[in-house]
């Protein structure tokens, strides 16, 4: 889990975000925005909800280009980080073209998403040389990696919680 | 220490994948990792016994795996309905049922699943 604070109230009924959470008896235990139960808990039970709610670290390898799949896999990113969680797209192979500047479609739309949302994009470097790019093509905000396997490994055993290859 | 698991599904010459899941492999096995391969449905055909070449190729990469340490499996099914025998797949490699995959993502610290 990642070492961020963690926001924790009780919601009355009658607030616009209940209503926006579909809460529909007091007391609501929301936990970073996470709607998690309703009604009397035991102490416990609170502690319980509230570990189950602290913010993942989600990696996303992403070898697919613009198109269905590399959209689901932003759209799950930008998910993620709507509900408080962080996310990391990691794109190789042909994911690199996912993460490029002047697209248009839904896969263009998700990417902004995640990136204003503070997910983090990283790119192969030797992926996007293999293809004829340069970094310099790169949305704003998305990093190309150098050592990019070295940097993904580290990731996938030292710091995401869990992991998606699309 | 921690152990990686790969899954493989997709054969050598048809895609990336077969490359890049050795790679990553390797590199985790270079940072002092344990790490398993699973070859599943097309991934059997990655160990096959003339799956060297003399150009880059996954069979020269398994290989390497291999003697780097890292343990290698192949679904007996898959590689049954393909006519891939024992002794079409390298010496090492034990042809195993999909428990084996099971027990591997069940006591492993990462799963990464190159499919496709």
């Amino acid at each position: 889990m990642a070492d961020e604070q963690v926001e924790v109230r009780f919601l009355p009924v009658a607030s616009p975000e209940a209503a926006s959470l579909g809460v529909r008896s007091a007391p609501a235990l929301v936990v970073n925005r996470k709607l998690s139960a309703y009604g009397q808990l035991e102490r416990e039970e609170i502690l319980e909800l509230i570990n189950q709610a602290k913010p993942s670290r989600l990696g996303i390898i992403l070898t697919k280009p613009p198109g269905g799949e590399a959209a689901s896999a932003l759209g799950t990113a930008a998910e993620a980080l709507a509900w408080g969680d962080q996310a990391c797209i990691f794109c190789l192979s042909d994911g690199v073209l996912a993460a490029c500047r002047n697209q248009h479609g839904p896969t263009a739309e998700q990417l902004e998403t995640v990136l204003r949302r503070g997910g983090e994009v990283l790119v192969s470097a030797p992926h996007l040389r293999a293809g004829g790019l340069s970094p310099e093509r790169l949305v704003p905000g998305a990093v190309a990696v150098e050592e990019a396997l070295d940097v993904l490994v580290d990731r996938v055993m030292e710091e995401w919680d869990k992991v998606m290859v699309l | 220490m921690k152990t990686l698991t790969v899954l493989l599904n997709r054969g050598p010459f048809v895609s990336e994948y077969a490359d890049l899941a050795l790679k990553v492999a390797l590199k985790a096995r270079e940072k002092g990792y344990a790490v398993n391969l699973y070859c599943y449905i097309d991934g059997v055909w990655a160990p096959h016994v003339k799956a060297d070449k003399p150009y880059e190729n996954a069979g020269r990469l398994l290989r390497e795996a291999m003697a780097r340490g890292v343990e290698v499996k192949v679904c007996a099914r898959c590689a049954e309905s393909r006519d891939v025998t024992p002794e079409d797949t390298l010496p090492g490699i034990p042809q195993v049922g999909l428990f084996d995959f099971i027990n591997w993502l069940k006591s492993s610290d990462q799963v990464l699943t190159f499919t496709g």
